[in-house]
């Protein structure tokens, strides 16, 4: 039974519909600082933030798992996006010429896409034959271009749409996705700002208006720091019924960045390190505590790769801020040396000049149970991982304890 | 009854409503029309190949917005419009209409300046030379399917909207009479999907009706009367034996 003194690898609070009575009546039993951690979720659904660098205060106790601990920031650092993205390629080679056979999740998307890119450039048509494309209509949809020259009659085909990780682990396969490549660029949160500057700052002061409207384009300029923008990303944690939450987030977000190692400068750094550090965790293993019921989560965690995480990739990104590789100045040249990636090998420019970054994980992998119909076992339950890998559901013995005591002794410590 | 299907085509003062598609990566409308949103629907979708759209049913306000100047308008308030679950700016291809309500207001914002200069405006004026011509097919496609329904014989599109499956089970339905597998308006929607430039689909167009010109005199002559442009040259061929039975109501 789990204990409140219990150190957790792995945490979820979602306001999903499912549990928001739930958490709603903890936050009634909470003092600002349980409030404010359900207001997280209340935001930005699911809440399964911890930092891999730098001070974030958790209610309870919780390590990174080894695996997912960040590099060391190395301003050395040479290699560029297509030299690591190539050398990724040439380890799935590797792992091929011993035998191994890999299912590529693809959606379609910018990370997917960089992913078949780097794999119809480096593997041969022999090499070809051991990798399996898990795709659904969506995927064609996204980039038919895409799907006709390449993929068509040239790969193995699954639909994705009622498959999870475990039936492709239980075929033999390694599943590949591309789930932190967000995480490699930046962020969705930076991305809604971007999209909507122009309404969010018509809101603010006229002083403030002016000054936003004079650095709009300095995004990722790394001379124009991020608190110059602190109006309108105020604007953006706006939360109705809890007027402090964006100041407080705010400066949690910035405590997290004074206290960490890696420099951190422009609002798209902002918003970069915020995933970079923050999210990154949930990025990884999402898939496989979320997005599979048969296979135990460590041994899931551990089977699934994911493309972008590996210490190159995370060395890259943290050497790479500002210089028009991540973002350009807009959300359509947003994963800029990806888009390039992708255009040297299908010459596309539609999809070079506007793709957007769509949710995509839902759309190739099945979110409902198919082999049990228990539903306290229902991925919607699950809200933690302890440090054994055991799985926390929500109604298990100790678990709501273990919230509730956690949240109400949770303090405001910024 | 008191049907209110009419608020989709007219304001309540009587003006008729007019359509566009919008582009959440350029962040403005890349297209006006003043007819018809079911064609403006299809047109959104076969551009969704190069990029994603939403098309709307314009809301009040947005007299001024032209096809002419267009890719300077944008919506003032984006955080709150959704396309299914997601915000606009995530919209996925396989995409939907929207119609637009008095809280939806359209401004002049000016031209996006992430489009301005370089490669990223080249593809800009690209599209919108593409996009307008697949709206131009995609009309004359839309008029020609329901006016010649008997022409093309499209006995699979009645058998499937009302007949139930058992009853065809052992008949063979056709979208036409060409032996394609989905039928030649398909052939022509797919080039439109699949096309990089107005020269290609057109070139392909022609090559469709001309691998397939049984029947179709009628046919291709409305398509391209439709179009506004001449029957081309390697489509003449076709055009020797119009049948006396030809209905002029196009003129």
């Amino acid at each position: 039974m789990l204990n409140p003194n219990d150190t957790l690898y792995f945490h979820s609070i979602a306001y999903d519909g499912y549990h928001n009575r739930y958490w709603n009546s903890v936050k009634q039993q909470c003092g600002e600082g349980g409030q404010f951690f359900i207001d997280i979720a209340r935001k930005f659904t699911p809440s399964r933030l911890v930092s891999r660098n730098g001070d974030w205060s958790l209610p309870w106790q919780q390590e990174i798992i080894p695996e997912f601990e960040m590099p060391a920031y190395d301003p050395s650092f040479s290699k560029t996006y297509e030299q690591v993205t190539d050398e990724r390629a040439q380890w799935v080679r590797q792992e091929i010429a011993q035998g191994k056979k890999f299912a590529i999740m693809y959606s379609g998307g910018i990370d997917s896409t960089l992913i078949m890119a780097a794999l119809i450039k480096n593997l041969t048509d022999e090499e070809k034959t051991s990798i399996l494309v898990c795709a659904s209509l969506h995927s064609i949809a996204e980039n038919p271009t895409f799907w006709k020259k390449f993929i068509q009659d040239k790969f193995k085909v699954i639909d994705s749409g009622n498959l999870k990780y475990d039936y492709l682990i239980e075929q033999g396969y390694i599943p590949i996705t591309g789930d932190t490549g967000d995480t490699i660029f930046g962020t969705v949160m930076g991305l809604g700002i971007y999209a909507n500057y122009d309404f969010y700052i018509s809101e603010l002061s006229p002083e403030s208006k002016s000054h936003l409207e004079s650095i709009k384009t300095e995004i990722s300029n790394p001379d124009v720091h991020f608190s110059n923008y602190k109006d309108i990303i105020l604007r953006h944690f706006k939360l109705d019924g809890s007027p402090d939450f964006p100041e407080l987030f705010y400066r949690k977000l910035v405590k997290n960045i004074n206290t960490s190692t890696v420099p951190v400068n422009s609002l798209h750094d902002f918003f970069w390190w915020e995933i970079f550090n923050t999210k990154y965790l949930n990025c990884a293993v999402r898939g496989a505590l979320y997005f599979n019921d048969r296979v135990d989560c460590k041994t899931a965690i551990y089977t699934i790769i994911d493309w972008f995480h590996n210490d190159d990739y995370q060395r890259w990104s943290m050497v790479n801020n500002n210089n028009g590789q991540k973002i350009v100045n807009a959300i359509n040249n947003y994963k800029m040396a990806a888009r390039n990636y992708i255009w040297n090998v299908d010459r596309n420019d539609w999809y070079k000049h506007f793709k957007l970054k769509f949710l995509s994980l839902s759309s190739i992998a099945g979110t409902q149970p198919v082999d049990h119909l228990d539903p306290t076992r229902y991925p919607a339950k699950r809200v933690g991982v302890t440090k054994d890998f055991e799985m926390l559901y929500l109604d298990d013995p100790g678990v709501k304890e273990f919230f509730l005591t956690n949240l109400q002794n949770y303090k405001i410590d910024w | 009854m008191n049907p209110n299907y009419k608020n989709l085509y007219v304001f309540e003062d009587g003006t008729k409503k007019r359509n566009g598609i919008y582009s959440p990566a350029i962040d403005r409308f890349i297209l006006v029309d003043d007819y018809d949103y079911h064609v403006t629907l299809q047109t959104t979708e076969l551009l969704t190949s190069k990029l994603s759209l939403v098309a709307w049913v314009l809301p009040p306000g947005a007299e001024e917005m032209t096809n002419d100047n267009c890719l300077n308008y944008t919506f003032v308030d984006k955080t709150t419009i959704k396309v299914g679950q997601a915000t606009m700016s995530q919209s996925r291809h396989i995409t939907q209409i929207k119609f637009g309500n008095p809280e939806n207001k359209i401004y002049n914002a000016g031209p996006n300046p992430a489009f301005a200069q370089g490669d990223s405006a080249d593809t800009l004026g690209k599209l919108i030379e593409y996009a307008n011509y697949v709206h131009t097919v995609s009309y004359a496609i839309s008029i020609i399917e329901p006016f010649m329904a008997t022409a093309l014989s499209n006995t699979k599109r009645f058998g499937d909207a009302y007949v139930p499956s058992a009853w065809t089970a052992n008949l063979e339905l056709a979208p036409d009479r060409t032996g394609l597998d989905k039928g030649i308006l398909f052939e022509l929607k797919h080039i439109l999907y699949m096309s990089d430039s107005i020269e290609e689909a057109a070139g392909a167009i022609i090559d469709v009706w001309k691998n397939n010109p049984d029947d179709k005199a009628v046919v291709i002559y409305y398509f391209y009367y439709l179009l506004g442009v001449e029957i081309p040259e390697e489509l003449k061929f076709t055009q020797t034996a119009l049948p006396k039975t030809i209905s002029w109501w196009l003129f």
